[in-house]
């Protein structure tokens, strides 16, 4: 990869890393409401899945969507705005942190039931399939959902009918308090989605590089009439599940070590050694992103919701 | 005008809708090769390809969720679920996502799916098979329920669904499909949100839809040997459904009645009468009267099965009791 | 100058405990250093630190309770004095936790349905039409279930209080004129209102109002012509109560049957507009074969008349019609009344399905109606709905009687005796046998030309006794 793509890939990692932070904070501030589900530590994970992508691919996820939805392109203000509940949120308010959309980036949600995203995959990989378009779709969901009965029903037909749908399990190990060995029968996601006749790969979701090596051999597959495939992206979340997670199910040794191979450090220290590249540089990107983010937040702040007359509206199209 | 069944009616909108516009494609289960499971969908494989028209294995929340993720990709999907009773199975994908994303997504999408489900009771089939969903989806906004009770609504209805830009339920009954009718063979799709007056009285207002249509003017021609004369008004469609006609009717009779297959608790007859109370107290004789389904699950046997579905002669008691004649 | 407020750690979290401080006034903090613990109202948290920077002051310490966004520490950003803390601020109150809101009372239970003490049940609809006749519905008594008032209930008032104002109950008979109404007359919104509600036929309306309207109480009159139904207070009650004493006479109560007949029969006069219409039948040749037909199948004149009637039905069906509420009842029998002699008194027995019968099976089937009836056997099978009812009076030398119409017939025929009478035939008078047949006709559904056409036929067949026993199983 070049310099120019590895700068670019922290700035993505700062950027996602600090509008998580970010949020946090206007949480605690009664800025925001209800839910907010935080990506700090798996940044990697989305990076390296989205970085082979083409513009026009289709991407879908879970609730745990700010950094899919940035790492697409999309507008932090728009994203803070709709976290913040204002009309010129992405959603116009309407959705939240959980529901972030746009599909001009072809970024499709932000889903609060566990695994169902992973139909709509379905159906979009198989409009894609049927106009003769080899667009791609890219479907992350947890290890919590490979064991909803609509997730085996989606990955069941996406096989099935041959669909250009990439399933990224990020298995962090744990659903809100339940880990893996608690809650499947068989722990391994890959061997489950193995199931269905497609490949699989296992890889390190901590580590950018070998995130996107196997996402691009994915991606080519699927754009290539190869059916779907399967990647399960070990990787850890720092925060609770969400802002009202305290976490205590998991032990600070636990945390400490996974933090220890955060993805920032390493694609710096990566960086560093394949390239000449000093402090300043990777300084002047984390101001950069400090500016993104403030001008982020200001926005939002100086945004309103819409007026409650607007609660009946865009429930039906003309 | 040429007199086809309730069951070729869907499959005439199918076939015509079809060829206007290519990108309607129907799937479920067992509907392409087998041509359907009450055979609502026969021909269309052959006619279309297997590309438009195919067999899905029994996933119905993938089927939902894959019609929607097909819809916001460019596609029109029909798809059917084999029977409103499995629509359950997919309550999430129809109530938590299709019916909620436009909404939830600020406007930024646009869902022309139609989903085709038959159901009713009355063939014995138990109580799993035999339920009156409606209600779940008319109570839920986002959706567009349509439920037609003749051959010629069934047609034209379902042009109507295939042609609308938002998620549509269409409910159609099983006991319907050998039901005849008269329709046209050019036809314009019907009005969604406007209701039938089927036959035209001047004592009493009966409001049904379904199967219950025909059970209704089976009363309203009981009641008129007794001297009685109903208005019969089919709904036809129930979200939206056609309140100003049914307001104009019990203006006039005074009396309202209506008729519905499932249980009464918060059922579309509840919905129905509070409706009236809130528009047209004033003009009421007497409390609106249901006649529901028995507030249980469908047993098989024969006779109980039949006790818990309305019949002409609980609506003609309906009628008389209203009117205290 | 950066102030850390007391976090809102969950949806629900109101206020805040801090646990523990980790920092104190003077440390450098970094993003991501945990500042204290605090505990929510579902979980013991860390608080984050957000910023880079020095803690300038700590305004809240451990223990202490804090509203969600209360300022609980000052924080120097990258350049900034933290020495200097912020304009001194209180301590703040935390706030009082909002009393928990008292539980909702249960809904009430919803059975009770008869109205509180002093509260009037009327439908709506009825209270709307008591308002536009202008009648006080508090003095009325609902007929609806518990004791509702409806609408019935309200046009039934107003019918009254029109009876009340006319002292004669007896509308002449609407005559039918050739004259034919060219414009319909103009009806004030009351009386559209009933007409539609009563499906009255415009056409028997006659307008009292300016330019002839016609006013609601033009329709409430030709409501009053229609039968009343059983249920109303009887007319015989309206006649002045009688004081009589012991000397004069005694008192019996009268049976239920008496009481009933009186009510229907009074009813029947009151209501039903009657005319009558005589016509004279040379029954001469018919009584020379009396003796035979009596021999043969034990007939009657009564028997004869009875098949005479059912013929002249058939050939004039529209007498076989009766009025109600504003319909027109074909009915598809004839079904004969006979009115017959028994200890209780008069009573109608009817010969179900008449037309088509031999003379033998009118004797027959009549004979064993009439026994059952002085029997008191009578089914409600052998009363219901007679079409057309005779009464011979004729065995007792009656020569002609009008009968007060038993509904639902429209026709009632009194049968005189066959009186002896100059005949006039065949250019000369010899002395025959004349009976006068007089028909009560109920004048809303039958006219004097329909009556008369039919009395016609009648008298034809009884004066040609060929002619009427044709076809009959003689």
């Amino acid at each position: 990869m070049k310099k120019s793509e590895l700068i670019q890939v922290y700035y993505l990692m700062r950027l996602a890393r600090g509008f998580e932070t970010r949020a946090a904070e206007q949480y605690t501030k009664g800025r925001i409401g209800g839910f907010c589900h935080l990506y700090s530590g798996e940044e990697a994970v989305a990076i390296g899945a989205m970085w082979h992508l083409r513009k026009d691919d289709y991407v879908i996820g879970s609730y745990r969507d700010h950094a899919y939805y940035l790492v697409r392109g999309g507008d932090p203000r728009k994203a803070m705005a709709e976290l913040f509940g204002h009309e010129d949120g992405c959603c116009k308010g309407k959705g939240g942190s959980m529901h972030l959309f746009d599909p001009s980036l072809n970024f499709f949600g932000g889903y609060a039931v566990v695994a169902g995203e992973c139909p709509i995959a379905v159906g979009l990989a198989k409009a894609a399939q049927m106009k003769k378009e080899d667009r791609i779709v890219l479907c992350f969901f947890g290890d919590g959902a490979t064991n909803q009965g609509a997730y085996h029903e989606a990955l069941n037909m996406a096989s099935l009918y041959n669909l250009p749908v990439v399933w990224v399990c990020e298995n962090n190990y744990y659903a809100i308090g339940t880990s893996v060995p608690r809650s499947s029968a068989q722990e391994s996601m890959a061997q489950k989605a193995r199931a269905y006749g497609m490949p699989v790969h296992v890889v390190d979701g901590m580590d950018f590089f070998k995130m996107q090596s196997v996402a691009e051999r994915a991606i080519a597959a699927a754009r290539a009439n190869g059916g779907p495939s399967f990647i399960e992206a070990k990787c850890y979340r720092y925060r609770g599940h969400s802002m009202s997670d305290p976490a205590t199910y998991r032990s600070k040794e636990e945390v400490e070590h996974w933090k220890s191979r955060d993805p920032i450090p390493s694609l710096k220290k990566a960086i560093q050694n394949d390239f000449e590249v000093g402090e300043e540089e990777f300084a002047a990107v984390d101001a950069r992103v400090t500016q993104v983010l403030d001008e982020a937040v200001r926005f939002a702040e100086a945004g309103h919701e819409l007026p409650p007359e607007s609660r009946i509206d865009d429930i039906y199209a003309e | 005008m040429p007199k086809i069944t309730y069951r070729e009616a869907i499959n005439q909108a199918l076939f015509e809708e079809m060829h206007r516009d290519p990108a309607i494609i129907v799937f479920g289960e067992d509907v392409a090769l087998y041509e359907g499971s009450f055979k609502v969908t026969r021909g269309l494989m052959k006619e279309f390809g297997p590309e438009r028209v195919f067999d899905t294995p029994i996933s119905e929340a993938a089927i939902v969720g894959m019609a929607t993720g097909a819809a916001i990709g460019g596609l029109r999907p029909a798809a059917e679920l084999m029977s409103v009773n499995f629509a359950l199975v997919a309550m999430d994908q129809i109530l938590n996502h299709l019916a909620v994303m436009r909404y939830m997504f600020g406007g930024q999408v646009v869902l022309p799916v139609t989903i085709r489900m038959p159901g009713g009771g009355g063939h014995q089939l138990g109580a799993q098979h035999s339920h009156s969903l409606e209600v779940h989806f008319v109570h839920t906004p986002g959706l567009k329920v349509l439920y037609p009770a003749t051959p010629a609504d069934a047609k034209g209805l379902l042009k109507a669904a295939l042609r609308e830009n938002n998620p549509v339920i269409f409910l159609e009954h099983e006991g319907l499909y050998n039901l005849e009718g008269e329709v046209p063979g050019e036809m314009e799709p019907a009005q969604i949100g406007q209701a039938a007056v089927l036959r035209a009285g001047t004592d009493a207002t009966i409001i049904g839809y379904g199967a219950m249509t025909h059970v209704a003017l089976e009363a309203a021609r009981t009641l008129e040997s007794l001297g009685l004369d109903a208005e019969v008004i089919d709904l036809r469609s129930l979200r939206p459904w056609d309140k100003p006609t049914v307001m104009q009717s019990v203006a006039r009779t005074h009396h309202a009645i209506v008729v519905e297959e499932s249980p009464p608790v918060c059922g579309i007859a509840a919905e129905v009468a509070v409706n009236i109370y809130e528009n047209v107290f004033d003009q009421l004789d007497a409390p609106v009267e249901r006649v529901s389904g028995a507030d249980a699950p469908m047993p098989y046997a024969k006779n109980l099965e039949q006790a818990c579905i309305p019949h002409a002669e609980d609506v003609v008691a309906a009628v008389r009791k209203s009117l205290g004649r | 100058m950066y102030e850390i407020v007391m976090p809102r750690l969950s949806d629900s979290m109101e206020e805040g405990k801090i646990i523990k401080w980790k920092v104190k006034a003077g440390d450098a903090v970094r993003e991501g250093d945990v500042l204290a613990e605090i505990e929510s109202d579902k979980a013991v948290m860390e608080l984050e630190c957000f910023h880079d920077g020095r803690i300038a002051q700590i305004v809240q310490g451990d223990g202490a309770e804090v509203a969600v966004g209360q300022a609980i520490a000052y924080m120097a950003g990258a350049g900034e004095d933290a020495a200097t803390p912020p304009a001194a601020s209180q301590q703040v109150e935390a706030k009082p936790a909002a009393a928990p809101a008292a539980p909702s009372p249960p809904a009430p239970q919803m059975p009770a349905p008869a109205p509180p003490e002093g509260r009037i049940a009327i439908s709506p609809y009825a209270r709307k039409l008591a308002d536009a006749r202008g009648i006080d519905y508090t003095k009325i008594k609902g007929t609806g279930p518990h004791g509702r008032i409806m609408a019935e209930d309200i046009e039934q008032a107003v019918r009254t209080v029109a009876q009340a104002r006319t002292p004669t109950i007896e509308p002449a008979p609407v005559k039918r004129t050739a004259e034919v109404r060219t414009a319909e007359p103009d009806m004030e919104p009351l009386a559209v209102a009933i007409v539609k509600r009563f499906r009255i036929d415009p056409a028997t309306l006659r307008g009292t109002g300016p330019h002839g309207m016609i006013l609601a109480d033009d329709v409430v009159a030709v409501l009053c012509a229609r039968p009343q139904p059983a249920a109303k207070p009887p007319a015989d009650e309206e006649l002045p109560a009688l004081e009589v004493s012991e000397e004069e006479a005694t008192v019996e109560e009268a049976s239920f049957r008496l009481k009933t007949q009186a009510r229907h029969v009074t009813a029947a006069k009151h209501v039903v507009p009657h005319f009558y219409i005589t016509a004279s039948a040379d029954v001469t040749r018919l009584l020379e074969r009396r003796g035979e037909l009596k021999a043969k199948f034990g007939a009657t004149v009564t028997h004869l008349v009875m098949l005479a009637s059912v013929k002249a039905l058939k050939a004039h069906p529209g007498i076989n019609r009766t009025w109600d509420r504003g319909r027109i009842i074909r009915w598809k029998h004839v079904n004969l009344g006979l009115a017959v002699e028994t200890e209780q008194g008069l009573t109608v027995a009817v010969l179900a399905e008449a037309e088509g019968l031999t003379l033998p099976e009118i004797v027959g089937r009549t004979t064993d109606l009439a026994a059952r009836a002085r029997e008191a056997r009578l089914t409600a099978q052998d009363r219901r709905h007679p079409t057309f009812v005779i009464s011979n009076l004729g065995m007792y030398g009656v020569e002609e009687f009008q009968a007060i119409l038993n509904p639902p017939a429209s026709v009632t025929l009194a049968v005189a005796s066959a009186q002896a009478a100059p005949v006039i035939r065949d250019g000369g008078i010899y002395v025959g046998k004349v009976m006068r047949l007089t028909a009560s006709c109920d004048h809303r559904v039958i006219d004097g030309v329909g009556a008369a056409r039919f009395l016609q036929e009648l008298a034809r067949l009884l004066e040609n006794p060929e002619t009427l026993l044709e076809g009959a199983g003689v």
